[in-house]
């Protein structure tokens, strides 16, 4: 059940007649994607503007975002669009500052204007920051710390409108059931190495010819040095390709390693997987996913960048996983027995470590002398993928016959301890 | 027995009906075919539409135009009681299209006969549970 309020009212699905909700995550970019959601809706008269619109599916808030305007379409057709509170770090302007062990908490705390919510993870929180920011808004500000501190910002699925977390770590699999066919993979050209400009501020009084800063009367004599990292993967007859990232002007001694570490992961793994999925709110915007390839044995996990919902009864997302690269998978061949003889085979691949919980099928069967139903005694197969080969192997009884040289169907009690025979019924 | 009731207007008694009725079960965009192979189906409900030709007993013209000018008008939907299974059911329909055909026109009056409307259910009389 859809549920929306804008300001102090509250509308219902039958308001609603269509909903754009995108969700952006990148923890490269130089500028903090803005989220947008647009809403078609069936009422009366218009909604308040400059106010807080959330929208709550099934108890849960899916966003919290800034109403920008309502446009009237018709008589009773109203469009509504809503951005995410990024939008309003983007009016602020933060005057240049020098930061030094300052804490990511103490730093966004200084971007936010005064009754906005907003939630910093304890871990990066505590992280510490060092180095010039030039004047600029508070929008450009806050990615500048979080590339800094390796944080990402969210602005969806919680009741406050910004959330300060570290990067995803542990990969969601998303089974092929969940994943509509034909999405793309895209191999995107090599990046044969990447190089990080640190920097360092030392007061003082500047030469004529050192590279300064200014605050106040306070200046800063800059000094900087550059970190390289080359691709492992790239060969001799790749073409040079190299990254620098220059502009990020809080990468210093301490943290340069972590930082082009980072960077570098993001640049040497190059593929882009999109997708259609279902998705209603289990996975989101940021989170590290693992999907099948179109190879039956190959497996990749990257980020999630964008998620494009799309609202039915349910909901799913167009999703673009970045930085992924392959991860390691199994095999598992699940058995399916009936008084120890195999009936049928099913094999998967699924990433290692992956926990899984596989329902096992009612089986048809056809002989030349019946047709039947075989019933599995458990309702699952469980187990956690190892590197290699995997088995498993569920039990199954008879559960009902239809012999060819009658028209009676004989029907069978299954649990745990049944043995064909017991509790038989014949139908005529 | 002849049921129709429009915007709480019986006309049962005063007109013979053909009815025609079908149901549709609607995905939303959600629906697809997976990697896996299987289908999914994202279900909003099932729609049950019915389908009718009017005809009002001889010489009742009055009766003809009424119903003709309530179906051709333009509201978002009716209220319309009609039969369902062994027994009627009452729900809010939308009309798109009226057609009917000119029989013949004298100097007393015209008379229309082959009044055709199709009801689609504004709304899915069944929905997942």
């Amino acid at each position: 059940m859809i549920n929306l309020t804008i300001g102090s009212n509250t509308y219902t699905q039958a308001d609603i007649r269509s909903i754009a909700l995108k969700h952006e995550v990148n923890p490269i970019t130089a500028t903090l994607p803005i989220n947008q959601i647009e809403i078609v809706m069936q009422i009366s008269q218009s909604t308040p503007v400059a106010t807080w619109l959330t929208l709550t599916i099934d108890g849960r808030i899916w966003c919290k975002y800034w109403v920008l305007s309502c446009t009237r379409a018709s008589a009773n057709t109203y469009k509504v669009k809503a951005q995410s509170a990024i939008l309003l770090l983007s009016r602020i302007t933060m005057p240049a500052k020098m930061y030094s062990g300052t804490t990511v908490a103490d730093a966004v705390a200084e971007l936010m204007p005064s009754g906005l919510s907003y939630t910093v993870d304890a871990t990066i929180g505590a992280r510490t920051i060092s180095g010039y920011c030039k004047e600029q808004n508070a929008r450009d500000r806050l990615q500048q710390i979080c590339f800094a501190a390796g944080a990402v910002v969210q602005s969806f699925f919680s009741s406050n409108p910004i959330e300060i977390i570290g990067l995803d770590t542990d990969s969601d699999y998303v089974p092929p059931e969940k994943i509509y066919r034909r999405p793309k993979i895209e191999y995107e050209d090599v990046v044969t190495a990447i190089e990080v400009t640190a920097y360092t501020y030392t007061q003082g009084t500047p030469s004529a010819v050192d590279e300064y800063v200014q605050i106040g009367n306070d200046y800063y004599i800059v000094s900087t040095q550059v970190i390289t990292i080359a691709n492992p993967d790239a060969v001799a007859s790749d073409p040079t390709n190299v990254v620098k990232v220059k502009e990020c002007t809080l990468i210093n001694a301490d943290n340069a390693s972590n930082v082009a570490t980072r960077i570098a992961t993001y640049y040497f793994n190059r593929i882009k997987w999109s997708g259609k999925i279902l998705n209603e709110g289990e996975y989101l915007t940021g989170d590290k996913l693992s999907v099948n390839t179109y190879s039956a044995t190959e497996i990749i996990s990257g980020y999630a960048t964008s998620m494009k919902f799309g609202f039915g009864v349910g909901q799913n997302a167009d999703v673009t996983l970045e930085q992924a690269e392959s991860v390691e998978a199994g095999n598992l061949t699940v058995t399916y027995t009936y008084d120890g003889a195999t009936i049928e085979e099913k094999s998967f691949t699924l990433p290692v470590g992956y926990v899984y919980n596989i329902t096992n099928p009612a089986l048809w069967y056809t002989t030349q002398a019946s047709k039947g139903i075989y019933i599995p005694l458990t309702e699952y197969v469980t187990g956690t993928i190892a590197s290699g080969q995997n088995t498993a192997t569920a039990a199954y009884e008879e559960a009902i016959i239809q012999p060819f040289s009658n028209r009676y169907a004989e029907v069978y009690a299954i649990d745990d301890a049944e043995q064909k025979g017991d509790g038989k019924v014949v139908f005529k | 027995m002849n049921i129709l009731i429009i915007d709480n207007v019986d006309y049962s008694d005063k007109t013979v009906v053909s009815v025609d009725r079908k149901a549709t079960i609607k995905d939303s965009d959600l629906s697809g075919e997976m990697m896996d192979g299987s289908y999914h189906r994202d279900i909003i409900g099932t729609y049950i539409d019915y389908e009718m030709k009017i005809v009002c007993k001889v010489g009742d013209n009055a009766t003809f135009n009424q119903i003709y000018e309530i179906l051709t008008s333009p509201v978002a939907s009716h209220e319309i009681t009609v039969p369902y299974n062994s027994s009627t059911v009452t729900f809010d329909a939308y009309i798109k299209e009226v057609s009917d055909h000119l029989k013949r026109y004298r100097a007393n009056g015209a008379v229309w006969v082959d009044l055709k409307v199709l009801f689609k259910a504004a709304a899915p009389q069944k929905v997942p549970v």
